[in-house]
């Protein structure tokens, strides 16, 4: 599985209020900057300015779900062209 | 897949509302080849990553990355102490899981050390991560404090 494929941003903000309800998303210069359950990922890329609606590679969307501790079932389920081993920590 | 245990020393200069701060940081990332590139995931700082079609285009998308996230950074801070937390919280909050692949990439390039080539030096001695913020003052300035950042691979001692 390559972390060079993209899912679109908006699949992205479904996926999340699915499995990390409650979430805050803030939008920065940068970088979207997503907080659940006292963990805080300021990674997440905006986009063209103007556009915000990007396509985001799954490297970084791997490392968000890792980083803020989601459910791999969940995400799978919402985000299905991410395989739940590829979650594992252990890797 | 090679994985390639990164470490990183780099000092950035941070204009905040009211404040000029300095950023040091002696970081690790892992490095990951991949059919279509290289990809690399922080340990610390966590929060981040970036790839590329090189080793080269992947590190500097990381650190196009971790510079803009602290500018980020700045602009969500009021004061020097809230960026100066906030940088610190943002370094140390790790991923599960990242410090042990991390690990197991360096015992990985000790045992076979030639896998890495010559891309970038190998250490054998390497300090714990840290993160230094200050607020710099336009009196104390001196242009020692300039510094091109700084990239080796660890490798344990044998």
């Amino acid at each position: 599985m390559s972390s060079f494929g993209t899912v679109h941003l908006s699949k992205i903000w479904k996926m999340l209020k699915k499995c990390a309800d409650g979430y805050k998303a803030i939008e920065l210069a940068h970088k979207w900057r997503v907080e659940y359950r006292g963990r805080t990922f300021p990674d997440l890329p905006i986009g063209r300015r103007g556009s915000n609606t990007p396509e985001v590679e799954l490297g970084v969307v791997k490392k968000m779900i890792r980083h803020l501790q989601l459910d791999p079932d969940c995400v799978h389920r919402h985000l299905p062209q991410i395989p739940k081993n590829w979650l594992d920590n252990d890797r | 897949m090679t994985s390639y245990p990164i470490l990183f020393g780099v000092r950035d200069p941070v204009i905040g509302p009211g404040f000029l701060a300095g950023v040091a940081v002696n970081g690790r990332c892992l490095m990951r080849e991949e059919p279509d590139g290289f990809w690399i995931d922080g340990v610390n700082p966590g929060a981040v990553c970036a790839g590329g079609a090189s080793r080269d285009e992947a590190l500097l998308k990381f650190r196009e990355s971790y510079r803009g996230i602290l500018y980020d950074c700045a602009a969500l801070c009021d004061t020097f102490e809230a960026f100066k937390q906030e940088v610190e919280r943002f370094f140390w909050e790790m991923t599960p899981g990242e410090a042990e692949a991390w690990e197991r990439a360096v015992q990985e390039l000790r045992a076979n050390p030639a896998a890495a080539g010559d891309w970038l030096p190998i250490r054998q001695n390497y300090g714990e991560p840290s993160v230094e913020v200050v607020c710099l003052e336009q009196e104390s300035l001196e242009p020692d404090s300039n510094a091109v950042g700084q990239l080796e691979l660890a490798a344990a001692a044998a």
